[in-house]
């Protein structure tokens, strides 16, 4: 088995490296603080160096990898592959020496119960030969078995040794994985995860997140938030700390858990605060089962601009939705003097 | 001012055409820059973020003369250029100045931010 040498100027960590493994997922597995965001190829934050021609890449088109430098032997340690021992040089001002206290770990897995929940979303469900306990806003990457890549999905719960575990996912045009699911006949189908990962997560159990909190989120963007929000009503957070939530799509019939977000919103029906916003209709009436949720028309960041004059002052925020939202909703709350790290987002893209 | 100097400065835009908390990408005669703006300040810089390399018109937000990259949150004051909380880089300017209402800027030489400032003595490529 090959061995990996991370090294910078802050020290050096030599780790193994399973065959088929990626240089992220082998540090991470063993505890090493790597850099990284998505996983998958996509947010480049993962850009290390190789001596030129030590590793392979899985990926060579990954959106991720368009600006590095071979020449310097840059590459992504989420797409690189080793079959000898070699040495990458980890950017940034890391403490390698550091040990993660959590670590992620490769599962084998079964996909099933497929389930549409709105006309482009549909939920599914990953059971794992073993267990694995996560923090609440995590991700795991799932592989399908035959295709090409990992792609990361949030859970939509909290809990703790899971073998079951709840994703949600939405229709992407020519998407390979998402193509899959929604075809029908993938019943059931074997995969490989790799997770926990992630770090736009929430302990509440940690006294600087025992707070009040500000969701701001656009359709399948919900994902990691109902499982932070899960945990929240798991340990009554609710009973003494508020929520300001609001939830946009682009039409009425897009809509999705909305029986979960009621089921939160009972929970302390004082204290949690959810609007619903329509993007591309006229919003006036609620919608009919759901009358403790108002309905507004606009995206969400314009919405929450609009009615939450003064409400996000020491929230604790979480982000979730297409890039332009994501953009909309930070700029709002950084301009009511919210700290960057009271702002937690996974990007999508 | 002597010529040399003179045609190291360039117009870069109005000030109109820049509002308060906005960020800009606007081409110099040989390369691109960002303009951004503080209240009546300006302030020039590369238009890419001392990080990663993201275009900052497009991944930058400036809120109360603190400029914060989207992509991993890293902040400078963008009026000094400092680094705030995680950044570990801080920003350039060009040098700058109103003049009858537009920008200038010293645009003689690219300001490129050293990515590569890590390299361990060990790696020789
Ligand atoms: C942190 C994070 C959390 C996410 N959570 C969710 C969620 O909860 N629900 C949801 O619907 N979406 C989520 N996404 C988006 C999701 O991961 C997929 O990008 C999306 O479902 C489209 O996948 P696809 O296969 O259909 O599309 P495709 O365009 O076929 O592939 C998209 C992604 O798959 C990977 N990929 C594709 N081809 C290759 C290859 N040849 N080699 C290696 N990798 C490859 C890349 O990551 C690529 O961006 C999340 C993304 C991130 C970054
Ligand atoms: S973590 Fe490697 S590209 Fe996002
Ligand atoms: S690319 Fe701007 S903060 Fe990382």
């Amino acid at each position: 088995m090959p061995t990996v040498t991370f090294l910078n100027k802050q020290g050096r960590v030599a780790v193994d490296c399973q065959e088929g493994e990626t240089l992220l997922q082998a540090g991470l597995r063993q505890g090493v603080p790597l850099p990284y965001g998505c996983g998958a190829g996509v947010c480049s934050t993962c850009v290390a160096r190789a001596r030129p021609g030590t590793v392979e890449t899985d990926w060579a088109d990954a959106p991720g990898a368009q600006n590095l430098k071979h020449d310097k032997g840059e590459c992504l340690l989420c797409q690189s592959l080793v079959t000898d021992d070699c040495e990458i040089l980890v950017p940034g001002k890391i403490d390698l020496a550091q040990t993660l206290a959590e670590t992620p770990a490769h599962h084998r897995a079964r996909l099933h119960d497929v389930a549409l929940v709105a006309p482009d979303v549909a939920t599914f469900q990953v059971s794992l030969e073993g267990q694995s306990d996560y923090t609440a806003g995590q991700y795991f990457l799932v592989r399908l078995e035959g295709m090409q890549g990992y792609r990361p999905y949030s859970m939509t719960d909290f809990q703790r040794e899971a073998q079951t575990l709840n994703f949600v996912i939405k229709r992407i045009p020519n998407g390979k994985f998402s193509e899959e699911i929604f075809s029908n006949d993938v019943s059931e189908a074997k995969v490989d995860v790799f997770g926990p990962m992630g770090l736009a997560t929430f302990d509440p159990s940690d006294p600087n997140e025992a707070r009040d909190l500000v969701c701001l989120v656009g359709g399948s963007g919900i994902a990691g938030i109902m499982s932070v929000l899960d945990r929240a009503v798991s340990v009554n957070h609710f009973e003494s700390h508020r929520l300001f939530m609001v939830f946009g799509v682009r039409r009425r019939e897009d809509f999705f858990f909305l029986d979960e977000l009621k089921r939160i919103k009972e929970s302390a029906p004082d204290n949690v605060s959810i609007h619903l916003a329509v993007s591309e209709e006229e919003g006036s009436e609620e919608l009919d089962a759901y009358r403790d949720f108002p309905l507004h028309q606009g995206f969400v960041h314009e919405v929450a601009e609009r009615l939450g004059d003064g409400m996000f002052e020491n929230r604790l925020a979480f982000l979730g939705g297409p890039p332009a939202m994501l953009t909309g909703s930070l700029a709002l709350l950084l301009g009511a003097g919210l700290p960057v790290t009271d702002i937690r987002y996974d990007r999508f893209g | 001012m002597s010529d040399a100097t003179e045609t190291a400065w360039q117009q870069v835009c109005s000030t109109t055409d820049i509002n308060d908390g906005e960020l800009k990408r606007f081409e110099t005669s040989e390369f691109a820059v960002v303009v951004a703006r503080v209240g009546d300040e300006f302030r020039v810089i590369p238009p890419f973020c001392p990080h990663m390399a993201e275009p900052l018109h497009e991944s930058g937000i400036c809120r109360g003369g603190t400029l914060t990259c989207s992509k991993h949150l890293w902040q400078w004051n963008l009026l000094t250029g400092e680094e705030q909380g995680p950044a570990e880089r801080p920003l350039v300017f060009y040098e700058s100045e109103i003049r009858h209402g537009d920008v200038w800027a010293k645009v003689d030489q690219e300001l490129v931010y050293e990515f590569d400032e890590e390299d361990d003595d060990d790696f020789e490529w």
